[in-house]
């Protein structure tokens, strides 16, 4: 007697999973975005009457309704200033997204800048609009012989104002 | 005397003054720049330290200017330390100076220190102290004033060997 209670309540422990479990991959498929355009081993060219002004090759490209995804991408801008050996500024990242004007760049962020400053770090946000970078992560900028390390990095690329949090300053200096 | 306060705070000028290949290291649990302003700011257990230099303080202010050789390049016009000011300088003579204060001005193209409020300096190997409210060095041509106030006066501390007559 005992034995028939609990084949019945392991039977119906058994449905009870098997429904939650259904249940539960129905709400997935529904989560799941499809990308509407999606491109491999691309290279994109950001064209106008005059000149190139982006190139974007990438591992992988995803274009959704409201949102960009790239996976080992690098954006390579024409430098405003020509006054560098360098005319280029580039930025890479393992992964980039973007959400209307809000680039999200995620796993090894390189940026490099014409005027030879190069910021690495793991994480960066950056706003196409306000022209604001920010991150939380740890990060290092160099520049000529000097190193600058911190976190919470705030820069403001139009007033070129910077803050940071816990900063290391390694500047070498020469007599004027 | 005059001559021994600029040696001493020579030593101060050792961190902070700008020689060939060397580095300064700066650290600060706040960074900010303001470049319309020409200004770097430090906040918050502010460590600056040159070789075996080290100047400590709660806020470090670098006024910057352009260049004279790349007008884009930005140098600095003045050091402002503040709060806690304390510094320990090792000579080319060996000494080891330290010295204190609640303010303490640098003007790198001037070569001229400020020390105000609390001065202090003391040559280690020599045993010798100052004390002033104010402590003004123009390194360049070695003028130096000292400054107290009414209720704190000028203070010299030099050590004097001990002589022994003879018997």
């Amino acid at each position: 007697m005992g034995i028939t209670k609990f084949l019945y309540l392991l039977l119906a422990f058994c449905f009870a999973i098997i429904f939650y479990d259904i249940d539960q991959i129905d709400n997935t498929n529904e989560e799941i975005e499809r990308p509407l355009v999606s491109f491999y081993d691309t290279v994109m060219y950001n064209i106008d009457t005059k000149s190139v002004n982006n190139i974007i090759p990438a591992k992988e490209a995803y274009l959704y309704k409201s949102r960009e995804e790239m996976v080992g991408a690098t954006i390579v801008t024409k430098a405003k200033e020509n006054k560098y050996q360098k005319n280029t500024n580039s930025v890479s990242s393992d992964s980039m997204i973007k959400v209307g004007d809000d680039v999200y760049l995620d796993g090894n962020v390189d940026l490099q800048m014409a005027n030879g400053m190069q910021l690495k770090t793991e994480q960066l946000h950056y706003n196409l609009k306000t022209k604001v970078v920010q991150n939380e992560q740890r990060f290092v900028v160099t520049k000529d012989f000097h190193d600058f390390y911190g976190r919470h990095l705030y820069y403001d690329m139009v007033k070129k104002d910077l803050k940071a949090k816990d900063t290391h300053f390694n500047i070498k200096v020469e007599n004027e | 005397m005059s001559k021994l306060i600029v040696v001493f705070l020579s030593l101060f000028i050792g961190i902070i003054s700008l020689a060939k290949d060397s580095y300064l290291n700066i650290d600060a649990d706040l960074f900010e720049s303001r470049d319309k302003q020409n200004k770097l700011y430090f906040e918050g257990n502010v460590r600056l330290t040159k070789n075996k230099d080290l100047l400590t303080s709660k806020k470090l202010v670098i006024n910057t200017k352009p260049s004279k050789n790349n007008p884009e390049k930005k140098v600095p016009k003045d050091y402002i330390a503040t709060g806690d000011v304390n510094f320990t300088v090792h000579t080319k003579e060996n000494n080891i100076l330290k010295g204190s204060g609640d303010k303490v001005y640098y003007y790198p193209d001037e070569q001229k220190y400020l020390i105000v409020g609390n001065g202090y300096l003391e040559d280690l190997k020599e045993d010798k102290k100052i004390r002033a409210d104010k402590i003004y060095i123009d390194e360049k041509t070695g003028y130096t004033k000292i400054d107290g106030k009414k209720n704190k006066p000028a203070k010299f501390s030099i050590k004097l060997e001990d002589t022994k007559e003879e018997k």
